[in-house]
């Protein structure tokens, strides 16, 4: 009875024990990603989360090439399209999962946070927010270290207006907007590409999303019948706005910023067939279309999703600056940021090969999949932008009919800046 | 002017049913039911069931919506609110427990169908002048369809032994029910109609904007604004208020600012319950002092 119950005994010392892991030496590297899983804005998520979920993969595909000898780890939070969740989310992510810094949010809640990782110490990169707010902000400025691997709305509106004058040469336009914050960057850098290239804005709606009619909106938008029309709002109201312009039978062509997405073109067809949008893309190439491929069989979808480029491009950004750092402390970790993304440095296109430049001793300059991330004093990128049409004959929705790389716009983006500038002297 | 007339049609054609039959099952019933929003979301996501998966006509949708609707309104009193009734709660109870149960029909839907928009399955035309108006041939039948249902009710309410009755109980349900009248019996024929009107009404939004899971607690605090000038315990001020209300939102839109429309429903609203609560086609003469306090203060 006794020889039995030391066996018994030794059974289960070597049974509870099998199951205690030894103490990993390498506990992965705490990443936040906050986005808007939810909310009015939950098609940003859905679209940037398959490139963050990329990236990690591809950082930890190879223990060899882990940042430090340690994986990646995401951790996400939520922020509703709304300031407080988001904050929650922040604090969330900071205080209680002691993320090393955050990718993300958006627009709508990505000032809320700021002063969150700038308590925390640490590195803040939104691959979505292309509010023009952030213009003058981040970078290290203040301590506050917010960056983008998205263009300022600035970048995109003047994509929209320089298409728009390239394809349509029109003599006259008008805008039509709701009154969001979003939308209102939108519209103010629309006026302003607009001043800079000499196109008259005819008529300037602003209206309240998520109504049930819009004729009469737009029967004053089409009072002077321009043939180009710069537009935002959001899938809900473009689905009304569309029908009921397409049932008045109003003309003109409709161009509009990222919101004018795969989305929005679901919702609104076939009334919408034709309108265009100018928003953040990638530049196609063998790469790119590669990259695709694997952003494929993470997302379910075909084509790529918005913002997940940037997304990826944020979380290789991050990698790289750890390993860089040879640390994952938040304070090291925003020193070596700018190291690894701009100029000087051996261009690199992958994170393997940025990690190995790295190793052997070399500085890098890390060439996105959205865009070369070359930020400028503020933490802002000119990253590529593609142009899609809404149509009904390709399943998606969407149809990629141009790129427009940040040469072609580069003069109106100066244009808009100095007048901005001049405004902020007056 | 041609505008003023096509779109406040329009605007009114989405706004009268429902209003008539909240009217009813506010005058009945004897409380404010919030879920009547959520009712409306309800219809018009059946009728989208039919159209869309099914590829059933748009008509035949809309019929088999509005008796399914109907259904979905008799289980919901008979579930949640006349138990609550039968322990003579208080309207204040019913009216949070409506809010409730709105919030659960309304994410409900979410999950089914998700946060996108939706539209029917129904072809795009381009609008045709005829006469002052300026229609597509389905707004056209929808405008008289919407003014055809709605004097049938009223003829129904008038003439119609089940009108008599909802207008007895509605009057004074202890007494109706002295005299014999099965008020419970009242209360689902009355959830029947409010709710095949709920649904028709979501219908006719439907394919006049779009669908979305939000689009009938959206709605609520207009389809109140239009009760509460037209009467609140009045179905024909229900219907004059959602003329008045869709009127006024589209004259906002076409001659001063778009962004304010929404206001102008409000607006009124607060002016009509200054000056004559009960609305305008409703028992009480207007309360003339209190326009004229409010002169008085700005001299």
């Amino acid at each position: 009875m006794r020889k039995v119950s030391i066996i018994a005994m030794v059974a289960l010392f070597i049974g509870v024990f099998s199951f205690v892991q030894p103490a990993t030496a390498a506990e992965p590297i705490r990443l936040g990603l906050l986005l808007p899983y939810t909310g009015v804005w939950a098609w940003v998520a859905a679209g940037a989360d398959p490139g963050a979920e990329l990236a990690v993969q591809e950082i930890n595909a190879d223990s060899s090439l882990w940042p430090i000898g340690r994986k990646i780890k995401l951790y996400k939070a939520d922020t509703e399209t709304k300031s407080k969740p988001a904050i929650e989310g922040a604090r969330k992510l900071y205080d209680i999962d002691k993320v090393v810094g955050i990718v993300g949010p958006t627009s709508a809640t990505v000032r809320s946070v700021v002063p969150l990782s700038k308590e925390a110490g640490a590195l803040q990169i939104s691959p979505t927010a292309g509010t023009t707010k952030l213009d003058v902000m981040g970078g290290g400025i203040d301590d506050e270290h917010i960056y983008r691997t998205v263009s300022s709305d600035v970048v995109m509106t003047a994509g929209m207006v320089y298409y728009a004058m390239k394809t349509f040469k029109p003599k006259k336009a008008a805008t039509f907007t709701a009154d969001t914050e979003g939308s209102r960057s939108i519209f103010g850098g629309v006026v302003d590409a607009c001043k800079v290239v000499g196109l008259p804005l005819v008529d300037k709606i602003e209206f309240a999303l998520n109504q049930a009619s819009y004729r009469a909106e737009l029967k004053k938008l089409f009072k002077q019948k321009p043939p180009v029309i710069f537009w935002e709002a959001n899938p809900e109201t473009d689905a009304t706005i569309f029908k009921q312009w397409y049932e008045m039978g109003l003309g003109g062509q409709w161009i509009g910023s990222d919101f004018a997405n795969r989305t929005s073109a679901k919702a609104a067809l076939p009334a919408s067939e034709g309108a265009i949008g100018v928003n953040p893309g990638v530049l196609e190439n063998e790469r790119t279309k590669a990259w695709e491929q694997k952003l494929n069989k993470i997302s379910g979808k075909s084509g790529v999703t918005p913002f997940s480029p940037n997304t990826y491009d944020a979380c290789l950004i991050f990698a790289l600056a750890i390993e860089k750092a040879k640390s994952n402390d938040r304070r090291a970790i925003i020193n070596t940021a700018r190291a690894v993304a701009q100029p000087p440095g051996e261009k690199v296109y992958t994170y393997a090969d940025g990690i190995k430049a790295l190793r052997a001793g070399k500085e890098i300059n890390y060439e996105g999949m959205a865009g070369t991330q070359d930020w400028n004093k503020y933490g802002d990128p000119v990253t590529y932008l593609k142009v899609e049409v809404m149509t009904t004959k390709d399943p998606s929705g969407m149809k990629r009919i141009g790129t427009v790389i940040p040469d072609d716009i580069t003069d109106i983006i100066a244009g808009v800046l100095e007048l901005r500038a001049k405004r902020a002297k007056q | 002017m041609e505008d003023l007339l096509s779109y406040g049609l329009l605007t009114f054609a989405t706004l009268a049913l429902p209003s008539l039959g909240l009217c009813l099952a506010i005058k009945v019933t004897k409380y404010f039911n919030l879920t009547y929003g959520d009712i409306v979301t309800s219809g018009t996501f059946l009728a989208l069931l039919f159209n869309l998966s099914f590829g059933i006509n748009i008509v035949w949708a809309l019929i088999l919506s509005m008796a399914l609707t109907a259904l979905l309104g008799v289980i919901l009193h008979k579930v949640i609110f006349k138990p609550l009734m039968d322990i003579k709660v208080g309207p204040l109870t019913l009216l949070v427990v409506s809010l409730g149960a709105g919030f659960v029909i309304r994410n409900l839907i979410l999950i089914g169908w998700g946060p996108q928009p939706y539209q029917f399955n129904i072809p795009l035309a381009r609008a045709k002048h005829l006469g002052p108006f300026f229609f597509t041939t389905n707004q056209m039948f929808i405008i008289l369809a919407c003014i055809l249902v709605a004097v049938a009710i009223f003829l129904m309410l008038r003439y119609t032994q089940l009108g008599r009755l909802m207008r007895a109980t509605s009057d004074n349900p202890e007494l109706s029910e002295i005299r014999g009248i099965s008020i419970e019996r009242v209360y689902v024929y009355t959830w029947i109609i409010a709710c095949a009107l709920a649904a028709m009404g979501g219908i006719f939004m439907g394919i006049l904007g779009t669908i979305r899971f939000e689009m009938g607690i959206g709605v609520l605090v207009t389809l109140f604004a239009c009760l509460i000038v037209g009467g609140i315990d009045n179905p024909y001020g229900a219907v004059f208020g959602a003329l008045i209300i869709a009127f006024a939102m589209e004259a906002t839109a076409i001659w001063l600012s778009p962004p304010y429309k929404v206001v102008t429903a409000y607006l009124l609203m607060v002016i009509i319950l200054l000056i004559k609560p009960s609305g305008l086609l409703g028992g009480e003469k207007i309360q003339w002092k209190y326009f004229l306090g409010f002169l008085r203060l700005r001299q």
